[in-house]
Formats: structure tokens, C-alpha cells, sequence
């Protein structure tokens, strides 16, 4: 799921020359199966992308009907749309949720109650997405528990609709990928050096600009890796969506399952292939986003010396 | 930072983060609450109490086969990957070829691809090899999707390795299989054992891809739930949650005391031998 860093790999070089024939064996059965099950088979659903779904079945031949039929489909756009707005929502969200958080477990000085929170902040990753979405439509629904409170206490006269709607698709997905911006947001301020907010302090800053001008620049890589991994997955995410969304919010993975149940494979490569570009492009971006970034931080420190 | 500003704003950072874990806590909490509820339609508050929906589960539900199935995958995809993920990171760590960074890329690649899409490019492979169905072409896509994790921990776990105990058994006579049993494995164990867990619920826990390849009558259960949950509302799949909510507290502890005994998550990554550049 993630983008990991790669991990060092001294002696770039020294590849280009040499044929070790041991490592090619190691890497036989992993490079094999990756590329039998995921590289073989992307490539024949990219071979689906060109073919022609009409009167009830996949035609023979190649062509870019399929292409261009849904690049000119306003219902197309709207499922991107859809999808790309999820996507940005449950980043800022996210991230708003995710850095105060991130912030205040770093600052826990007892080390029992950091682990617990640690504990309860990771934990919900191993229980199923459909067991989490199944809770939210618990909570989220007219009879549910946050309308029930809203009408006991008068703050509404009608419950609120959020289970089938947008709101709800989001609140869903904010609960599942928040451990994926809280995780890279941690280790950033992780890395640190409590030092420069020391000096900070000592200088006589106040707590809001140390933290507007030490703390918060010196960690913006951390969300901008967590937005990375959230927003991609955000996008790509089905069984949310379509358990919370009720079919009220369509986004491309759906239409995806929608368009396979209805035979209608080619166009279901289609969407599977403007995700990827998506998911691709996100990423890129994101990772120009964090060179910029580490680039101007670098400068500045220069500049400092 | 001790001024009544400092304290204020810091008794708010943790009011947020309070906050923050009851926002993480409350739909799993809810489940649990509900599948105790005596209303099939799961109204709240619960207008009374009942144990019939754990019945329900355990007689007409139809999740044995799927968690029984659910289980031989992930189990079967595990070890797999792990063997498989191993060997691969021994390869890119160790050896020094042409393609190697290519080949390192080209096994996380199924991480950035949506796995609905890599679900629906193998479902259309195995049906043009007629093998649609099989038990082993679940585990088969579950091993290249925990493929990525596995080698990424193993990599960064090798740079750890203490290389002189490997050239120690050498000297002493030790094969070279010898050496990767007795010399490295062993202290690769923390990074094994996390990339076993973690492979083994990201398989259990797998619904995107699997959704088209698992076949009509061979539901595992993420696949299972989530046709039970568009059809029907009842209190039965809350028992089910709450079962394996419990399932996935007691490994998470596991988990978390593992970490905890191998040195924390920062034994888990990867060495540095040079000091970051910033520091130059």
C-alpha cells in the first residue's frame, strides 16, 4: 500500500556490469508470478480497452470506440469527478484529523499512554473494511446512533442524511485511511531534532509561531507522504463507496464492478485504466510536490549557515 | 513553554487527540453494541437484548465455508509470499546485476495499481485459462499483491544483518544453505514475523481483487460479508464482526508484543550506514 522509500542501494554503478546469475535465480519465482498474474493480465485488460461492447456482447476487433465513448460520456466525467473529489476531500480531512493527532501522540510524555494510543490508532487496520463501513452505516444511518442523539437533544427536528450520501462516504474513508497520514506525519516529527524548538523557546518565540515556523515546515514532508498514500488510496477505494454510498455515490472502482456484472468488459477497462492514470499521476505529482519541497527546505538551511 | 498559553494549547492537542481516538473507536464499538441488539433492523437505541443474531450466524448465515476457505488462503498466500518475498530480497540485497533496480520497481508495482483493476485483469487470465474458480488463483493474486510488503520488510531487515556471523559459519564449514538457515534467517526473524502477519491480513482482509476472481459457490469471507451487507441489514454480520473484531484485537496484541521484543517499529527499518545528508 504504501510508496515506501527505497531502501539505500550503494554501488548504483557497479549493476550495469555485472550478470550475477544468483540473484537472477533469487528473483526468479517473485519476478515470475508478478508478472504472470499482475503484468500478463493488465496487458490483455488493456487489450479489453480496445474492444467493443454492443447488442449484448464483447465484439471481435480492435477498436478505440470504447475510448472514446467514454472520454466523451458527461456520465463518465461526472464518475471522475466524483472519484477525484473524494480523493482531494478525504486528503484535507485527513490531514486536518491526522496532524493534530499525529502532534499530540508525539508530545505524550508518559510512554504507557502512548502506546495505548499508538495501539488504538493502528489496531482498526486489521479488522475488515466491510466490518468498519457496516459500523458507519451503524452510526451514520436515519435511525442511527448520531441522528438518535441529534433529535434527543433538539439540535435537529429531521435526521440528518448522511448514510447513502457523500458525507458519509467520506467520514467512512477519512476512518479507514487516517492511520496512513497519522503513520508518515509521526515519523517525520520523529525525526526532528527537539533542539531547534529548544532554541526557539529560548529566543522567546511564542508557542504558535514555533510551531508555525519550526515545527510545521520541518514536518510538511510527512503530510505530503501521507497525502500521497491517502489520496491514492481514496481513489481507488470500492467496498466504502459502495457500501455507504448506496449507489448515490459513483465512483470509478464501482463502476468498474457494475460494468463486469453487466458483461460490459471493455468499458470496465476502460475505467480500470483512467484509475490507473490517475492513481499514476497523483503519485508523480505528490512526489514532484515532496523534491520541491526537500529542495527549499535544503536551500533555506544553506541559507541559515 | 510552561505559560498558561503553553498549557491551554496543549491541553487542547490533547483534548484533540481523545477526540480523535473515540472518532476511530466509535463504529467498532457500535458493531459490537449491535449485534446483541434484539431489532432486526439494528435500531437505535437497542429497544432490548438478545443472542439470537450469534444463532443466526452460527446455523443459516452460510459464513462457515467462506471463513474456513478465507483461512486456507491467507494461510497458503502467506507462506508463499514469504518464501517467495525472501528469496527475492536476497536477491536484491545481495547481489550486485544488471536489472536489478528495474526488477525491484516492477514487484511494487502491483501496490500503485488499484487492486480492483489487478481483480479484474486476473479474473479475465484465469478464465481464458479456464482455471476460474480454483481455489489456488485466489492465493496465486493474493501472493503478488503482499509480494511488495514482504520484500520491502526482508530488504530493509537484511541491512540489519550481521554479516560477520554469515562469514563466521563459512570459515567454520557451513554450506551455503547452512549459512542462510543458521546464520541468517535467524536474525531476520522480527521482520519475518511482522511480513507474516501483515501478509497474512492483508489476504484474510482482501476484497477488491477477490471479489471477481474467488467464483460464484467459492465466496471467501470479505466477499462473503459484502454481498451479505447489500442484501440484508440484520444484526447477523455484527456478531460476525464482533468475532473477528475480538480475532484481530488478540492478533494486534500479538503484533504489537512482538514489535515491542524485537526492539520497536524502528528495528524495522532499514539500516542506515552513512548519516543522512542534511547532517553532512
Amino acid at each position: 500500500m504504501s510508496i515506501a522509500p527505497a531502501p539505500p542501494v550503494p554501488a548504483r554503478r557497479a549493476d550495469r556490469r555485472r550478470f550475477e546469475w544468483r540473484g537472477y535465480v533469487l528473483l526468479s519465482p517473485a519476478l515470475i508470478a508478478t508478472s504472470f498474474v499482475f503484468a500478463v493480465a493488465m496487458a490483455i485488460l488493456l487489450s479489453y480497452s480496445f474492444r467493443e461492447f454492443s447488442q449484448g456482447t464483447i465484439q471481435s476487433g480492435h477498436s478505440t470506440a470504447t475510448w472514446r465513448a467514454f472520454l466523451t460520456s458527461s456520465f463518465s466525467w461526472s464518475v471522475v469527478g466524483t472519484t477525484l473529489k473524494l480523493g482531494i476531500v478525504t486528503v484535507v480531512a485527513t490531514a486536518l484529523v491526522g496532524y493534530p493527532m499525529a502532534l499530540a501522540l508525539h508530545r505524550l510524555s508518559s510512554r504507557t499512554l502512548r502506546y495505548l494510543a499508538y495501539f488504538l490508532i493502528f489496531s482498526p487496520l486489521m479488522t475488515s473494511v466491510v466490518v468498519r463501513s457496516y459500523g458507519w452505516a451503524l452510526v451514520l444511518g436515519d435511525g442511527g446512533f448520531i441522528n438518535n442523539l441529534l433529535l434527543r437533544w433538539g439540535v435537529v427536528d429531521l435526521p440528518v442524511r448522511m448514510l447513502y450520501e457523500f458525507s458519509g462516504v467520506t467520514i467512512g474513508l477519512v476512518h479507514i485511511l487516517l492511520p496512513f497520514m497519522i503513520f508518515p506525519i509521526l515519523s517525520s516529527l520523529q525525526q526532528l531534532d527537539p533542539m531547534l524548538e529548544q532554541s526557539a523557546a529560548d529566543l522567546g518565540a511564542p508557542g504558535r509561531t514555533i510551531f508555525r515556523r519550526v515545527t510545521l515546515p520541518l514536518t510538511v514532508q510527512g503530510v505530503i507522504a501521507g497525502s500521497q498514500l491517502v489520496f491514492a488510496l481514496a481513489i481507488s477505494a470500492f467496498a466504502t463507496p459502495a457500501l455507504l454510498g448506496g449507489g448515490r455515490v459513483q465512483v470509478l472502482a464501482g463502476q468498474i464492478y457494475t460494468d463486469v456484472g453487466g458483461l460490459d468488459w471493455p468499458n470496465a477497462a476502460v475505467s480500470s485504466y483512467v484509475l490507473l492514470v490517475l492513481a499514476l499521476a497523483a503519485i508523480a505529482l505528490f512526489s514532484a510536490v515532496l523534491r520541491a519541497q526537500t529542495g527549499t527546505a535544503r536551500a533555506n538551511w544553506e541559507y541559515a549557515r | 513553554m510552561t505559560s498558561g498559553r503553553g498549557i491551554a494549547a496543549r491541553a487542547a492537542l490533547s483534548s484533540f487527540l481523545v477526540l480523535g481516538l473515540v472518532f476511530i473507536l466509535l463504529p467498532i464499538a457500535i458493531v459490537v453494541v449491535n449485534s446483541f441488539n434484539a431489532s432486526p433492523f439494528g435500531s437505535w437505541p437497542p429497544p432490548g437484548f438478545s443472542t439470537r443474531w450469534y444463532t443466526n450466524m452460527f446455523e443459516n448465515a452460510g459464513f462457515g465455508d467462506p471463513t474456513i476457505r478465507s483461512l486456507q488462503v491467507a494461510l497458503v498466500s502467506t507462506v508463499a509470499s514469504l518464501v517467495v518475498g525472501t528469496f527475492a530480497a536476497l536477491g536484491i540485497a545481495r547481489y550486485r546485476f544488471f536489472g536489478r533496480r528495474a526488477a525491484q520497481g516492477f514487484l511494487a508495482a502491483p501496490l500503485i495499481v488499484p487492486k480492483i483493476a489487478i481483480g479484474f485483469a486476473a479474473f479475465i487470465l484465469f478464465l481464458k485459462l479456464e482455471w476460474y474458480g480454483d481455489f489456488l488463483t485466489v492465493a496465486l493474486t493474493h501472493l503478488v499483491i503482499t509480494l511488495p510488503f514482504v520484500v520491502t520488510l526482508v530488504v530493509a531487515g537484511l541491512t540489519r544483518v550481521d554479516r560477520t556471523l554469515e562469514e563466521a559459519a563459512m570459515d567454520l564449514g557451513a554450506v551455503p544453505r547452512q549459512v542462510l538457515l543458521r546464520a541468517t534467517l535467524p536474525q531476520l526473524r522480527g521482520a519475518l514475523v511482522v511480513a507474516a502477519a501483515f501478509s497474512f491480513i492483508v489476504s484474510f482482509d482482501e476484497l477488491d481483487a477477490s471479489i471477481f476472481i474467488v467464483g460464484q459457490q467459492n465466496n471467501t469471507l470479505p466477499v462473503a460479508m459484502f454481498i451479505y451487507m447489500e442484501k440484508y441489514q440484520d444484526p447477523t454480520l455484527a456478531a460476525l464482526s464482533t468475532i473477528l473484531i475480538g480475532a484481530s484485537l488478540i492478533g494486534a496484541l500479538a503484533v504489537a508484543v512482538v514489535i515491542a521484543r524485537i526492539g520497536g517499529l524502528r528495528a524495522l527499518a532499514p539500516a542506515r550506514e552513512t548519516a543522512p545528508e542534511e547532517a553532512a
